[in-house]
């Protein structure tokens, strides 16, 4: 018997390729892949500067996401406060990558362009390490995010370890920050220390993701 | 539910009195005001509607108006009306209010701000309050149309309205008792609250001792509360109550109705002991339903359910209402929420809901229930293999497992590679035979292993997937339709590439391709042979993949093997190969005879295309055959030049894969729609859902028999043939009056995929019969899983087994 071998490896390879490629992406168009203790989903997307930016580059670095959208009366307490860029400073000094997704679809509240977003960065004065925008709401979904803010962070092994608001205060007024517990401070802190995460999962507060 | 003189409706009335349609705005002393949505009230005949001023945010009342109808004279014909309607209800959206002369109220709120989107009020039900005595305090909101606030548990975003009191000593204020809420949905997401108007309650107790009856007394109450459309405003409000005060103003007349009203909507207050538990990614309620009960049974598919506690259910999720055969029991089942249930409050025995529905006469109304946590004890209908095998003995069933799967009907498609592969056995050297036997088995355990660590990937990402998995994908089917055709076109000797090219000088090339030659066998056996699950594989596969990667990557490789063996078994064994037909000129012919079977198999592969991704991935996969077919024509003429056959060999290949790679975004999301199922050759079946399954399962006493199948498994069709879709069966099952329920895995489908979890397995065929309770009061035997390989007989016996 003498197959085509050539064809047959060709088309082998590509197969098993597709079948892998197909398998994965498929599968992020079903709501919430995000679980706890589990890998949190990939993200492979290009971030407002233009640069590639994939999640699993991080690896080896604690990763928090913060779902924002600057005109959600619940970001402004925790950007009108100074109290997200502070942290996001904190933070980033200390080897954390700090990612805000902005899942706002064109047209809604929060929506920017990649060149409205830098200006706006530099308006807040935010010092994350970078910013996505998802416009498509694929990240939101995958992830499950669910208001503004919402926070995720992920070990350095690419984990999801922390799901749930950015603090115990679930309300827009911007004195609470003061006396808040931040549950992002204390994941980070957790995992820096080598402590398992807790509470690991909260309700997030605040408006709804404008999807 | 005492009928009072005057009903109040909250749906729009609707236009059968009206000629014309009804009006939504006029003018008045230059003012517009538009109709207020939702909201009119009705004393005794006439109708009278709220307007709004969207500018000042003055109420007024009006009789109904049809289009045309001259605002201002109805208006005028009613002067004390419209004194009333400036002066009596400005500052009052309350429906209720609407109908009283609010004059000087008690409730010296802070005047209405037109800015904001909800007008709120603090109303106590007396202004006088004794020693010891408790009087109820409401609190109104007015919302803007289309807006809304937030419920207790706000949902999956937004936050519920809070009020925070100022008392002085001795006194003490209750929670806030909330309304019955509302779905809001919000895109993707989904809200809990109101729209147009809530009105809470909270009662003030005066402690013994106090107050000084004499002494008037002020209560500050500061309350905020989110407002939200598309975008949100967080708003706030500070209220003042004066109680005991002579010089304060006497309560509206129309108090008593506002309180009335409000208990009316808030959910009625139940002692059922209800349970509730979290199980298989399910939320379920359990919850007697007394005799006397006050939920009409019309009213099931009104239910929506509202935990106090976030995360319980999937808030965007219909509730599905089953009750068991004497429908004293209710279930109420919602895909579970995000929430990592063992992380509940320690301390919260019971978790409260409001179960609200919609009366026969249209109203919203609404129970409260307290339910305990039932711990999941996680059983599954059948006992899990996985749970209680070794490793050595997955191992074994493994090998056991990929024998046997070379004589399930799966194996068809690669039938002529194998049959030929092993005739050739016997014109082999020993050492050839050898290293063609190693080398085909090296192909089965790559690509097993492969599909192991697909499974594996795709498992650690959270998702699930199934053994099989690979010909869910329209891809690779119609890229395994081309290879399938195209092995056919070599072997009936269209083309001889490989046999071209080996010279007299080339013998050891021509050995190096072909052990190449029957390592891709291997992979492609492995490939396409592997969709379905033999006996004492589903253990086995379901063992491995709870079990650490290494330990899941020995099985696979040990059920490689077991695929591999017979044919490692000729090929390492020389006596054996004695017993196989010597070589000669039939060999050629039934080389070309085996095309046959190879193009049956792309008819297959191309019918399974069409069931996943519809006919115009059918047209599209035709046409590369085509073109392969083509380019070997060309390839194999007489004049081409090498340097051509290979450039347009690549250029074919090229082409052929690319036309075929848009079909992943091609599937067929339902491919179980509508009659094209009956081609699943059986239009007797109903298709499976979870749903039907728990509701055939609780509210029929009859034998439930399921079955998973896929169109690329062939066991599960010669199944279907031979045993199920029979005229003997269908008539089995119509007299033993057997709900025959069919879940199609051809494409991804998360549901079938957890009920073969259930049952350990991780691939199809499974076939599962639910025999009826044995008595009238017993719960139901459990599921009795068949055999992979059926035959009418068995079927017969396990109905027959229950009678």
């Amino acid at each position: 018997m003498k197959l085509n071998a050539k064809i047959l490896t060709l088309n082998i390879i590509v197969g098993a390729a597709l079948i892998l490629a197909g398998a994965l992406t498929g599968r992020t168009a079903t709501a919430a892949d995000a679980k706890l203790g589990q890998p949190a989903p990939n993200i492979a997307t290009s971030d407002i500067y233009g640069e590639p930016f994939r999640l699993k580059d991080h690896r080896g670095n604690i990763v928090v996401l913060e779902w924002t959208n600057y005109g959600c009366p619940y970001v402004r307490k925790h950007y009108d406060s100074k109290n997200m860029q502070t942290l996001q400073k904190k933070m980033t000094e200390n080897d954390v990558t700090w990612v805000s997704v902005v899942s706002s679809a064109p047209g809604k509240q929060g929506y920017m362009t990649a060149a409205q977003a830098v200006d706006r960065m530099d308006m807040e004065g935010a010092a994350f390490t970078t910013q996505i925008l998802d416009d498509s709401g694929e990240i939101g979904m995958a992830y499950g995010a669910k208001t503004t803010p919402h926070m995720f962070v992920i070990d350095p092994d690419g984990i999801l370890v922390y799901n749930g608001a950015i603090d115990n205060k679930a309300d827009a007024n911007p004195d609470s920050v003061k006396t808040a517990i931040n549950y992002v401070v204390q994941a980070v802190t957790a995992l820096q220390d080598g402590r398992a995460v807790k509470p690991a999962q909260t309700k997030p507060y605040g408006c709804s993701v404008k999807y | 539910m005492k009928k009072t003189g005057i009903s109040v409706q909250t749906k729009e009335p609707g236009t059968e009195a009206c000629p014309r349609p009804l009006r939504e705005d006029a003018i008045l002393s230059g003012k517009k005001f538009i109709r207020y949505p939702g909201t009119y009230i009705e004393p005794g005949k006439s109708k009278i509607f709220i307007w709004r001023d969207l500018v000042s945010g003055i109420l007024i009342q009006s009789p109904r108006l049809c289009m045309k109808d001259p605002f201002t004279r109805i208006f005028h014909l009613s002067g004390v009306a419209i004194l009333r309607a400036l002066f009596v209800f400005r500052a009052t959206i309350c429906l209720f209010c609407a109908l009283t002369f609010l004059t000087s109220p008690a409730t010296a709120q802070t005047p209405e701000n037109p800015d904001k989107y909800v007008q709120a009020f603090l109303v106590p039900e007396k202004t006088t309050i004794a020693p010891g005595e408790t009087i109820r305090v409401a609190l109104i909101q007015t919302i803007h149309p289309g807006w809304h606030v937030y419920w207790k548990n706000p949902g999956d975003s937004g936050e519920p309205t809070r009020i925070t009191w100022t008392l002085p000593d001795g006194f003490a204020v209750s929670d806030l008792r909330w309304p019955v809420p509302e779905r809001v949905p919000f895109g993707p997401l989904l809200n809990f609250g109101y729209h147009r108007q809530a009105v809470y309650l909270q009662t003030l107790t005066a402690l013994s001792g106090n107050p000084d009856p004499d002494k008037p007394l002020t209560l500050k109450a500061h309350a905020t509360w989110l407002v939200c459309e598309d975008i949100c405003i967080p708003e706030q409000q500070t209220f003042e109550i004066r109680l005991n005060d002579p010089q304060a103003p006497g309560l509206a007349p129309g108090t008593p109705l506002i309180f009335t009203h409000a208990e009316r909507a808030m959910p009625i207050a139940t002692d059922w002991p209800a349970e509730f538990r979290i199980e298989d990614g399910n939320f379920t309620l359990d919850l007697p339903r007394p005799e006397n009960t006050i939920i009409p049974e019309d009213a099931y598919d009104t239910f929506a359910l509202f935990p106090e506690e976030w995360g319980l259910i999937d808030n965007t999720a219909d509730a599905r209402v089953t009750t068991d055969k004497k429908k004293n029991r209710l279930k109420i089942t919602i895909p579970a929420g995000e929430r990592d249930i063992s992380a509940l409050p320690q301390d919260s025995e019971t978790v409260n809901f409001v179960l609200a529905y919609t009366t026969d006469s249209g109203r919203r109304e609404g129970l409260a229930l307290h339910a305990k946590p039932v711990v999941s004890i996680n059983e599954t209908p059948a006992s899990r293999p996985s749970g209680q095998i070794t490793l050595l003995t997955a191992l074994g069933l493994a090998l056991l497992g990929g024998m046997i799967l070379n004589l399930m009907p799966c194996v068809f498609p690669v039938l002529s590679i194998k049959v030929l592969a092993l005739t050739k056995m016997s014109e082999k050297s020993k050492a050839h035979a050898a290293f063609d036997g190693l080398a085909y088995t090296a192909g089965i355990l790559v690509m097993f292993a492969a599909l192991g660590i697909a499974i594996t990937a795709i498992q650690a990402t959270g998702n699930a997937a199934g053994w099989g998995f690979q010909l869910q994908s329209p891809v690779l089917i119609a890229l395994l339709a081309q290879i399938f055709f195209l092995i056919g076109m070599n072997l009936i000797g269209t083309f001889e590439i490989g046999g071209k090219l080996a010279g007299a000088g080339q013998k050891l090339l021509r050995g190096k391709s072909e052990i190449a030659t029957a390592f891709l066998t291997g992979l492609l056996a492995a490939i396409v042979a592997t969709p379905c699950t033999a006996p004492f594989m589903g253990a086995a596969l379901g063992y491995a993949l709870t079990q650490p990667p290494a330990v899941a990557f020995a099985v696979f490789c040990a059920l490689g093997l077991g695929l591999a063996a017979p044919y490692l078994l000729f090929a390492l064994t020389p006596p054996l190969r004695g017993i196989l037909p010597r070589p000669g000129n039939w060999m050629v012919t039934f080389r070309q005879l085996l095309a046959f079977p190879m193009f049956a198999a792309t008819i297959w592969l191309l019918w399974v295309l069409t069931r996943q991704a519809g006919d115009g991935a059918l047209l599209a996969a035709l046409s590369t055959l085509v073109t392969l077919a083509f380019a070997i024509w060309l390839i194999t003429g007489p004049r081409a030049a090498p340097r051509l056959r290979a450039l347009v060999a690549a250029l074919v290949i090229a082409l052929s894969i690319l036309a075929v790679l848009p079909l992943q975004t091609q599937i067929q999301t339902q491919p179980q729609a509508s009659g094209a199922d009956n081609e699943n050759a059986n239009d007797f079946g109903k298709n499976y859902s979870q749903s039907e399954l728990t509701r055939l399962l609780h509210e029929t006493s009859d034998p439930v028999f399921v079955e998973m199948t896929a169109a690329w498994c062939i066991t599960c069709k010669v199944n279907e043939r031979i045993a199920l879709n029979t005229p003997e069966t269908r008539a089995l099952f119509k007299t033993e009056k057997v709900h025959y329920l069919i879940g199609d895995w051809t494409n991804r489908n998360p549901e079938i995929t957890a009920y073969l979890d259930a049952f350990g397995r991780r691939g199809v065929p499974i076939y599962v019969y639910y025999g009826p309770p044995e008595g009238a009061e017993a719960d139901r035997p459990a599921p009795r899983v068949l055999p992979q390989i059926l035959t009418p007989g068995m079927i017969k016996n396990t109905l027959g087994q229950d009678n």
